[in-house]
């Protein structure tokens, strides 16, 4: 019997190569040392997932992974990994999900899904409750997502069922394929849908019935009803409520911060055409939420009239209004939802679609490409009713879309002559909307991330705006005024350090962290030990959780590490240290990660000169294992 | 008279019920005179997302004078004829 409750206590592994489906008890030590969601699917791809398989093979791991909050009463407690070694870097690969996956997954009474193996067949997983079983996708197979997911709870008759499906980005293989999430959520990031296609999976449909039981229900309604509380008490919240994500466009494009034509810029001259504000007058119609959120950042929105009328959807967030818009010099709001709506139908990753297109019309600009190479494509920046037939070249891997579908950094590697300066990536990973010459934090955040360029690994959203609140509450006096200014250096590693513990944290136990623990700032480690202790009954002191958090994300640098990550591969594009800033509250200002990467190793007790975490570090983390295979 | 532009961001628009506007103050004003100008003339709630309960502005307020950031120990700047502020509400994330 599983001791800890907040976990279903059970997990399915299911082998697409043979059919076969098993039960298997969570693993308590699992639970005790990585909690579930993120350091779950850590732990299993380092046990089972070595360096010599390749992300596309049957011996992939995919892993759908719940934390013990999941599902519970505690705010935003919506969110869930997928976890997998990613087509697109080679490396750790992971994407979190919000809506109502993952809580559903609990109520049916499962933590996680491991799946490994290839299917002969199309085929998509039907679980319900303790019902489960592989069924025949061969007449889904080339639909889009919407469709999947419409089809499923047809067949099913229920339209409560929750799906996570592939679009055709993800049958064909495209290495920035995403998975699309009840309801149009999406985990875009790390080519997971690639894997999932390379699988012949083509969905997963889910329906719940049971409780989930939690230790000390009282202490966790407290706990629970004093966080949302504060959430609502916060000065921003009514903010963060009424934009969402899109929220912070115009503020971002106001600091240089907002990537412009495929990061030449940070600001975009037509701003006010894309930003929340003229989003919201064009288009919403109402407000929703993801399982369990009081914030309710998504919006529901319908583009009224014109060319694009009637295209409707949810969960337009800041980062596809800047890949679909600034990023490409896209001032038109309506076609900019359409993309939108288009990679959500395709299963495409709207950050890495939107800067692979980027950083072919910058090398069209530069007269690097020709009409040859594109087979015939002019690629203007701007130019959507070239955008938008490109978008599904890239999904069914036509003509030049076959070349973009591979990433900026093997696409730049194909085509040569100099296009290698103008992919910006980290690791594989195109880098997402936030520009470190004009946030320093995020500069490193970007590389030290363990899934490749990325903002939300350490998400150091404290020092945006130079607001001294949120650093004050989580920090004290001690590093300000430095920890809060965004052209700053000082501190930041440490900011960047404690971000990546705390959202490795945040993604195991199933929180949001645009939701209080990060964007708010309102809940940290405290209270997330405290909600811990009443759901699962583990006995859980803060430095313990902390530890956890240090565990996990030093198991990803391991596992990186096995690939042949080292310190040289945490560099950013030279653009950024090598060309000022021309933009905003950024104007004339490089990055150097250098010194700030030295104090971040230093912090992290790992080895300057390699990167890698030391021997001593390991063991303090109870890792000794991988001071041996490391070794190897 | 100086004559400076404002353009109010996210739900600041809808306390101030317009995108932009332009005013007039005397000469030598200073920032946070302008700011408790604008909550004058505004009322609530322009007034509670611009200032605090101890009448000081918000510290979760982002101004931008001209396009630069303005710290917080800058409120006391005088502004000067033409200027452009830019306000927004410190809403962090993406």
């Amino acid at each position: 019997m599983f001791p800890y409750r907040g976990y279903a206590g059970k997990c399915l592994y299911v082998d697409l190569t043979s059919g076969k489906i098993e039960t298997r008890e969570y693993d308590k030590a699992l639970a005790e040392n990585y909690l579930g969601g993120n350091g779950f699917g850590t732990r299993l791809l380092w046990e089972n997932v070595g360096p010599e398989v390749d992300a596309l093979a049957p011996e992939n791991l995919l892993i759908f992974s719940t934390g013990p909050l999941c599902g519970t009463i505690v705010p935003n407690p919506g969110r869930m990994e997928v976890i997998g070694k990613s087509p697109l870097t080679g490396i750790y690969g992971d994407a979190n999900t919000g809506g109502f996956l993952g809580p559903e997954f609990k109520f049916a009474g499962w933590d996680a899904v491991v799946i490994t193996g290839q299917s002969p067949r199309p085929v998509y997983l039907a679980i319900a409750d303790n019902q489960v079983e592989l069924r025949d996708a061969s007449h889904l197979w080339g639909l889009t997502t919407s469709q999947t997911e419409n089809a499923i709870r047809q067949a099913w008759g229920d339209p409560r069922v929750k799906t996570a499906t592939i679009g055709p980005a993800g049958e064909n293989l495209v290495r920035f394929a995403g998975i699309q999430i009840t309801p149009q959520r999406s985990a875009a990031r790390c080519g997971l849908g690639a894997v999932m296609g390379s699988k012949r999976l083509k969905a997963i449909a889910v329906r719940g019935h049971g409780p989930i039981r939690v230790a000390d229900p009282h202490r966790l309604h407290k706990v629970a009803i004093a966080l949302h509380k504060r959430l609502r008490a916060n000065p921003i919240f009514p903010a963060v409520h009424a934009h969402g994500t899109p929220g912070i466009v115009s503020l971002m494009d106001a600091l240089g911060r907002f990537p412009t034509q495929n990061f030449r810029m940070g600001s975009f001259s037509y701003v006010d055409r894309i930003n929340a504000d003229t989003l919201r007058a064009r288009a919403f119609v109402r407000d929703l939420a993801c399982f369990g959120c009081p914030v309710a950042c998504d919006k529901l929105y319908c583009v009224p009239d014109g060319p694009y009328a009637e295209t409707a959807l949810r969960s337009v967030e800041y980062e596809t209004v800047n890949a679909l818009g600034a990023c490409i010099w896209n001032a038109n709001l309506d076609a900019l939802l359409a993309a939108n709506r288009l990679c959500d139908e395709l299963g495409l990753d709207t950050i890495s679609a939107g800067r692979v297109i980027s950083f072919a019309m910058e090398l069209w600009d530069e007269e690097i490409l020709n009409l040859d190479d594109t087979g015939g494509l002019a690629l203007y920046w701007g130019d959507m009713d070239t955008v938008l037939p490109l978008l599904r070249m890239i999904a069914y891997r036509e003509g030049f879309g076959n070349l973009l579908a591979e990433g900026v950094r093997r696409a730049a590697q194909t085509i040569g002559r100099g296009a290698e300066r103008y992919a910006m990536h980290v690791k594989g990973m195109e880098i997402a909307a936030q520009d470190g010459r004009a946030q320093k934090s995020m500069g490193l955040a970007h590389v030290t991330s363990t899934r490749g360029a990325d903002h939300l690994k350490a998400f150091p959203v404290i020092d945006e705006t130079g607001y001294p609140d949120e650093g004050r509450r989580r920090y004290g006096e001690q590093y300000l005024p430095d920890i809060v200014q965004p052209l700053a250096t000082k501190h930041k590693a440490f900011l960047v350090k404690d971000g990546e513990d705390f959202g490795a944290v945040v993604d195991s136990v199933g929180m949001c962290k645009s939701g209080g623990t990060f964007v708010l700032a309102e809940i940290y480690w405290p209270d997330i030990a405290a909600a811990l202790e009443a759901a699962t009954g583990m006995e859980m002191p803060v430095e313990q959780l902390q530890r956890i958090g240090e565990r996990i994300y030093n198991l990803q640098r391991c596992y990186n590490a096995l690939h042949g990550i080292t310190r040289a591969d945490d560099k950013l594009p030279r653009r950024f240290s090598e060309e000022a800033s021309p933009s905003g509250n950024a104007k004339g200002q490089t990055i150097d990660i250098e010194p700030m990467l030295e104090e971040y190793y230093q912090l992290r007790g790992w080895d300057a000169e390699t990167g890698w975490p030391t021997a001593k570090k390991l063991r303090e983390l109870g890792l000794e294992g991988a001071i041996e295979r490391l070794q190897r | 008279m100086i004559t400076i532009h404002v353009r109010y961001h996210n739900i600041l628009q809808r306390g101030a019920g317009t995108a932009c506007e332009t005013v007039e103050l005397p000469d030598g004003a200073s920032l946070a005179e302008a700011l408790r100008h604008l909550a004058d003339q505004h009322g609530a709630p322009l007034r509670e997302m611009l200032l605090g309960s101890d009448g000081n502005i918000a510290s979760y307020l982002v101004i931008f004078r001209n396009g630069q950031l303005i710290g917080q120990q800058q409120h006391q700047l005088p502004l000067a004829n033409d200027d452009e502020l830019m306000l927004f509400l410190a809403i962090s994330g993406g």
